[in-house]
């Protein structure tokens, strides 16, 4: 498995631990963190766990096709990708706390999570090849 | 992988883009301009059923295994799923009153590839 699959995996695992444990922590605690599950725990669990855990599956499944993106080059903007995105996940719960409403900054991290998607799909989009017809008499 | 499979997939990346950028700027949109869905009725539809669904939907098409070898190139409950999906996300986001229709076809759309990958899920070792 790649290396930046690993990364997108183990992330994704992350994520997940922290989308399904924080409620635990909000059922002890005041209304202030129910808030900020409400507000934010969707695109943990969308955009955390499932998105990585899928794009990390798929940089290491599809077929490499003579089309697609050097291995080396799409490894290394797999990883700018990797950190684009978790970057923009977590500016998203700093702007929370920090400048709450803000919506620049809101913006600023959905820009960055969409870098890290278009960088996805630069890398995987010729990796998807057509099926060779098969040869008259082949089993 | 199948030509179905392919535009399924690359179209969801496409759905995944849109998502992401309607959702980027879904904070900043202050006006409305009135021939065009707000950022939000684009960002949840285009991420849930345009992305991840289809997503799904064209990776099990290409990587369940097949019946029998001859069913390879038949494809065409897949670009019928394709179609449904796409009309279905189109109307859902640009047509509001037309909602239910939509709602309609995205599920039909389900219910077609639904229907022909179940008799492809097989106990190991099972072969025709």
């Amino acid at each position: 498995m790649p290396q930046v699959s690993r990364y997108f995996i183990f992330s994704s695992f992350v994520w997940l631990l922290l989308y399904t444990g924080l409620p635990l922590v909000a059922g002890m605690a005041e209304s202030p963190a129910l808030d900020y599950l409400a507000a934010m725990s969707l695109h943990m669990f969308t955009l955390g766990f499932l998105t990585q855990m899928i794009l990390g599956v798929a940089l290491w499944m599809f077929p490499r096709s003579k089309k697609a993106m050097p291995r080396e080059r799409a490894e290394m903007l797999g990883v700018f990708a990797f950190i684009l995105l978790n970057s923009g996940l977590l500016l998203r719960h700093a702007v929370y706390f920090l400048a709450p409403g803000d919506a620049a900054w809101q913006a600023i991290a959905g820009i960055t999570q969409f870098s890290a998607l278009l960088l996805f799909t630069a890398i995987i989009w010729n990796r998807m090849q057509p099926l060779k017809p098969k040869r008259a008499g082949a089993n | 992988m199948p030509n179905a499979s392919i535009w399924i997939i690359r179209l969801s990346l496409l759905w995944m883009l849109a998502g992401a950028v309607s959702g980027a700027f879904m904070h900043l949109s202050t006006g409305e301009v009135s021939w065009m869905p707000g950022f939000r009725e684009v960002h949840i539809p285009a991420m849930i059923f345009g992305w991840m669904l289809s997503f799904t939907m064209g990776v099990a098409w290409w990587i369940f295994p097949r019946v029998n070898r001859n069913e390879r190139q038949h494809d065409a409950p897949a670009w019928i799923m394709l179609g449904l999906f796409q009309s279905g996300l189109l109307l859902l986001i640009f047509v509001p009153s037309a909602k239910l229709v939509a709602h309609l076809m995205l599920f039909s759309g389900c219910a077609v590839i639904i229907l022909s990958i179940l008799k492809r899920v097989k106990k190991r070792g099972h072969a025709h």
